[in-house]
C-alpha cells in the first residue's frame, strides 16, 4: 500500500487528491511543508493529518470564502491551471499567462501558493520537499503547481484560451481608430505591380525612387487612413507618404512580385500571376513571411518619421539599395512568434501586447536590436512593429475603448496568416459574384470592391486599366492596348466576354463583345516566338527527318515549327540537345550571342559570294544594304552581291572605307584580300598613287646609323632623290661621279659584295 | 562557298509568324526595318536575332498592334531619367 502511494505521486497528472496528499505526507514533504499547508488552510500545524487537509480542501463553503478574497487575475490563473487538468509547471503557467496578455504574474502566483490554493509538488522521487524554502529562494515556479479536486470542479468551464478581456478590464463601445485591411493592401500591391508590368520604376543612384517615375505609379495607391486613391493628394515631399510607398515597394520585392534590374524596379509577370491567382490562405501566409523578412524598409525608421518623433535622415530609409530592414528580421520574427502563441481573441489593450512581447524573452530582443545598430528599448521596437508593420499590413486593427484605453485586435486575415484559424473560409461560389460589376457601353467597367474578390480585380487589371478608385468602387477601361496585352498574357475574347457576362449586373453590351472579338482578331494575326533555333537545310526531306528527331528528343521541353521548305523554328534553350544536334549532323552553328562565323568570300573584283542558308541574319541584311544581289549569278546554294560604292558610303556616312573593311574583315576567313582592300580604298577614299623613276642608282649603306649620318651631310642631301628605307637611297645616275667624290672625301668605301 | 555540312543551326533567333502573307507585308510596312537584321523565311515568317524582337514589338505597339508573345517575358522599355534628388525629408541632411 505504501509503495503504491509513493508511485502514485511520481509523474502524477490531474488535481491533487486525497491519495496523493497521503503519499506526500508520508514521503515527499518535510515537516515544514506539512505545517505550511496546515497553517494555510487554518488547521493546527502540529496535529493535521493528510486526511484532514484533504477534507478541508474539499469543503465547498470554505473554498468559496477563500476564492472570494482572491483577485480576478488570480481567479484567471487558477482557471488556467484547472483548464490544463489541475496542475501545471509554474514557469509554464507564468508564460501562458504572459502570452494571454495578463502581464507578469509571479507575485500573484506566490500569493496563491501562500493561500494554499496552488500547492507546489516535489519532483518525482524527491524527498524532504520544503515549500517554505522554495518560496524563500523564489524557486516555486520551477515545480508543478496543483489545485485540489474541488477547486478543479469549480473552474471546470474555464477556457485556457481566455485572454485579458476575461478580467473585464474594459467594456462598453470600442471605436476603431485605424482600420486598414489586407484587402486594401493587396489592391495597392496589385495596382503597383500592374503598372510596373508596363513601365519600370526608375531609381536614382542612391536607390531612392525617381520622383517623376514614382509619381506616375503612386497616384493610384490608397494611402493609409484615406479612402480611394491618392491622386492629387499624393505629396512626395511628405515623409509618411514616401515611407508608405517605400513599404509597398519593399514588400513587393520581398513577395517576388517586383524585381530589381540595375536602377529599375520591374514587375515579375509570372510571380504576379501566381500570387494574385492563389487562394487567400496562401496569400496570407506569403504576406506574413514577407513582412517578417522585409529588407528594404525598416519599421523603426518608419515610426521615427511620423509626426512628433525625432526625424532621421530619410534617404537611407527610402532607398531600395539599403537593406535597412534586414538586421531586424530576427526581432520581427520574435514579435510575430509571441503574438501567434498569444492566441489573442477580440480587442486587447495595446500596452498589454507590448508588455507581453517585451516580457517573454526580453534579453533576446535586446540583443537583436543592439546587433541591428538601433538604440531603443524593446518596448519601442515592439510598438514600431505593431503600429507600422502589422497595421500597414492590415493584420492588426487599432481602436479605443470608451474609457480611453488604446486597443488592438487581429483582423480575420491577420489571424489566418498567423495560423490561428483552423478552417479557411471557402471561396465565394461563382454564382454569388454575379452583379459585382457593371460593363458599360463606353468600355468602362465599374466594380464594387466589397463584392468582388481579388481574383476578379486581378482579371480586370489583366484586360483593362484602372482609371478611378473611390472608397468602394473602382472603374476600369478596356482599350486596344490593355485588352491585347491581356490576350498576350493568355486571356481570350471568348473567356473575357463570358466572365464579364457572368460577373456583370447587366449583360455585356454588344459593342463591347464585338470589339473584344475584333481586338482578338488583330492580336491573332501576329505571333512572336521570343527565342529559339532556326534550322536550315537545302534538302526539305532531310530537314523533316532532322526536325522529327529533334522533336522526339525535346519531348515536352520545346516545340518545332516548320516555317518553310528549308527552315524549321525550334522553341528550345536546351544546351545539351543543341550540342548533340550540332555534333550528330556536323552542323554549322551560328550563335547570335557569340562571334559569328566567317561566311563571305570575294568571288571577283567587288563581288562577294555567300552561302544562302549558312549566312547569318546580320551579314545577310548588311550585304543587301551595301550591295546589290546578282540575281543571274545567284543559285540555290550561293548568293552573289556586287558592292555598291554609294550604298557603302550611305551605310557608313563617316569613314566608309574603315566601316566596310571592318565589316568584311570580321566575316572573311583571313580578312579582306590585299588586292580587294586596295580596290576598295581607291573607290571609297582616293586611289593609291605611284611614281616611276628611271636612270637612278641605289646606294646601300652598312647600317641605319651610317645612313642617317650620310643623309645629314649637306652635299649628300642635294644628290639624294629619295630615301628607300633605313639604309638605302636612290640618286640619279648622272650624279654618280660627284657621289664618288663625296664618298672618297668622307672615307666611305664602295664594294660589290654584301654591305 | 561550300559548307562542311548542309545543316545550319542559327541560335538566339526570334520568329515572327503572321496569319497571312498580306499581314506580313503590312507589318513590314508598319515597322522601319532599316536598322534591323530581319530575314524572310517564307511568305508568312520573318526571323531576326532575338534581341531585336523588342524593337519590332514596340514599333507595332506604337501602331496599336499587340502581338501574342510565346516563350519569354520581354523586357520593358526603361525610360532614361536623370537623378532628380533623393526622396528625403525637407531639412534633412543631403543624401549622397
Amino acid at each position: 500500500m505504501r509503495g503504491s502511494r509513493i508511485e502514485r505521486f511520481r509523474g502524477q497528472s490531474g488535481p491533487l487528491d486525497k491519495v496523493e496528499l497521503e503519499g506526500l505526507f508520508e514521503r515527499g514533504y518535510n515537516t515544514s511543508s506539512k505545517r505550511f499547508l496546515a497553517t494555510a488552510w487554518g488547521l493546527d500545524p502540529d496535529k493535521t493529518t493528510p486526511e484532514q487537509l484533504a477534507e478541508v480542501m474539499a469543503d465547498g463553503a470554505r473554498l468559496d470564502a477563500r476564492l472570494g478574497t482572491v483577485s480576478p487575475l488570480q481567479q484567471a490563473a487558477l482557471g488556467h491551471v484547472a483548464a490544463n487538468g489541475g496542475r501545471l509547471r509554474g514557469e509554464s503557467l507564468r508564460r501562458d499567462l504572459l502570452l494571454r496578455g495578463f502581464g507578469e504574474t509571479s507575485p500573484i502566483l506566490r500569493d496563491l501558493v501562500e493561500r494554499g490554493l496552488l500547492v507546489p509538488l516535489p519532483s518525482p522521487g524527491e524527498g524532504e520537499f520544503d515549500i517554505d524554502q522554495i518560496l524563500d529562494h523564489e524557486h516555486f515556479l520551477q515545480h508543478d503547481l496543483a489545485v485540489g479536486e474541488a477547486l478543479l470542479a469549480r473552474f471546470s468551464n474555464e477556457s485556457s484560451d481566455a485572454g485579458p478581456e476575461a478580467l473585464g478590464s474594459f467594456s462598453g463601445s470600442i471605436r476603431q481608430t485605424v482600420a486598414p485591411s489586407v484587402d486594401s493592401l493587396e489592391l495597392n500591391l496589385l495596382h503597383l505591380t500592374s503598372l510596373l508590368g508596363k513601365e519600370a520604376l526608375r531609381l536614382n543612384k542612391s536607390g531612392t525612387p525617381n520622383r517623376r517615375s514614382l509619381s506616375r505609379v503612386a497616384r493610384g495607391v490608397t494611402l493609409p487612413g484615406q479612402p480611394g486613391e491618392a491622386a492629387d493628394e499624393l505629396d512626395l515631399s511628405d515623409p509618411i507618404q514616401q515611407d508608405y510607398l517605400t513599404f509597398l515597394l519593399a514588400l513587393s520585392v520581398e513577395l517576388g512580385l517586383v524585381e530589381q534590374h540595375g536602377h529599375s524596379l520591374i514587375a515579375a509577370t509570372a510571380a504576379v500571376e501566381k500570387y494574385f491567382g492563389g487562394d487567400e490562405l496562401k496569400r496570407d501566409r506569403a504576406l506574413l513571411l514577407a513582412i517578417q523578412n522585409i529588407k528594404f524598409w525598416s519599421e523603426i525608421k518608419s515610426l521615427a518619421l511620423s509626426a512628433g518623433r525625432p526625424r532621421v535622415p530619410a534617404a537611407e530609409q527610402f532607398s531600395q539599395f539599403e537593406a535597412t530592414g534586414e538586421p531586424l528580421i530576427g526581432a520581427r520574427g520574435y514579435v510575430l512568434s509571441v503574438l501567434k502563441r498569444a492566441r489573442l481573441e477580440g480587442w486587447t489593450p495595446l500596452d498589454a501586447l507590448v508588455t507581453l512581447c517585451a516580457a517573454l524573452d526580453r534579453s533576446y530582443l535586446t540583443r537583436v536590436i543592439a546587433r541591428s545598430g538601433e538604440d531603443l528599448e524593446p518596448e519601442d521596437y515592439i510598438e514600431a512593429v505593431i503600429r507600422r508593420a502589422l497595421v500597414w499590413m492590415g493584420f492588426l486593427q487599432l481602436g479605443e475603448s470608451d474609457d480611453g484605453m488604446e486597443l488592438a485586435r487581429f483582423h480575420a486575415r491577420g489571424r489566418q496568416a498567423l495560423g490561428l484559424v483552423s478552417a479557411t473560409p471557402a471561396p465565394p461560389a461563382p454564382s454569388s459574384l454575379a452583379g459585382c460589376l457593371i460593363v458599360q457601353p463606353n468600355f468602362e467597367i465599374m466594380v464594387f470592391l466589397d463584392a468582388a474578390p481579388l481574383e476578379v480585380i486581378y482579371f480586370l487589371y489583366r484586360i483593362g486599366e484602372r482609371i478611378r478608385l473611390s472608397d468602394r468602387v473602382a472603374t476600369f477601361r478596356l482599350t486596344a492596348e490593355s485588352v491585347q496585352r491581356g490576350y498576350s498574357l493568355g486571356e481570350s475574347a471568348a473567356n473575357a466576354c463570358e466572365r464579364l457576362g457572368a460577373l456583370s449586373h447587366t449583360p455585356v453590351p454588344n459593342s463591347v463583345s464585338f470589339q473584344l472579338d475584333d481586338w482578338e482578331r488583330v492580336h491573332r494575326q501576329l505571333r512572336f516566338y521570343a527565342r529559339g533555333l532556326v534550322l536550315r537545310h537545302p534538302d526539305p526531306d532531310r530537314l523533316e527527318l532532322i526536325s522529327g528527331q529533334l522533336q522526339h528528343d525535346l519531348g515536352k521541353d520545346g516545340q518545332t515549327l516548320r516555317v518553310g521548305p528549308t527552315a524549321v523554328f525550334v522553341m528550345t534553350e536546351r544546351e545539351d540537345l543543341i550540342a548533340r544536334l550540332v555534333e550528330r549532323e556536323g552542323a554549322l552553328l551560328v550563335d547570335y550571342l557569340g562571334t559569328l562565323p566567317a561566311c563571305i568570300e570575294f568571288a571577283g573584283p567587288m563581288v562577294l559570294a555567300t552561302d544562302r542558308l549558312g549566312c547569318d541574319l546580320v551579314t545577310s541584311s548588311e550585304l543587301a544594304r551595301i550591295g546589290e544581289e546578282l540575281e543571274e549569278q545567284s543559285n540555290a546554294t550561293t548568293r552573289f552581291f556586287r558592292l555598291d560604292v554609294k550604298r557603302i558610303q550611305a551605310r557608313w556616312s563617316e569613314g566608309a572605307l574603315q566601316g566596310v573593311l571592318a565589316f568584311l574583315d570580321a566575316r572573311i576567313a583571313g580578312g579582306v584580300p590585299a588586292a580587294q582592300a586596295l580596290r576598295l580604298q581607291s573607290l571609297l577614299d582616293r586611289p593609291a598613287r605611284a611614281r616611276l623613276l628611271e636612270d637612278v642608282t641605289v646606294i646601300v649603306l652598312e647600317s641605319a646609323e651610317v645612313a642617317d649620318r650620310f643623309a645629314a651631310v649637306p652635299q649628300c642631301a642635294t644628290l639624294v632623290e629619295e630615301r628607300l628605307g633605313d639604309r638605302a637611297f636612290s640618286v640619279y645616275t648622272g650624279s654618280k661621279e660627284k657621289l664618288n667624290e663625296i664618298f672618297e672625301e668622307l672615307g666611305i668605301q664602295i664594294g660589290d659584295g654584301d654591305v | 562557298m561550300a559548307l562542311k555540312s548542309s545543316l545550319v543551326v542559327h541560335r538566339g533567333v526570334a520568329l515572327m509568324m503572321c496569319e497571312s502573307s498580306a499581314i506580313l507585308e503590312e507589318t513590314l510596312l508598319a515597322v522601319d526595318t532599316s536598322e534591323l537584321h530581319v530575314q524572310r523565311l517564307s511568305d508568312r515568317a520573318l526571323a531576326m536575332p532575338a534581341h531585336q524582337i523588342e524593337i519590332v514589338r514596340r514599333a507595332l505597339e506604337g501602331r496599336g498592334i499587340y502581338p501574342k508573345i510565346v516563350g519569354a517575358d520581354l523586357a520593358l522599355e526603361i525610360e532614361e531619367l536623370e537623378d532628380d534628388g533623393d526622396l528625403a525629408v525637407a531639412g534633412d541632411e543631403e543624401s549622397t
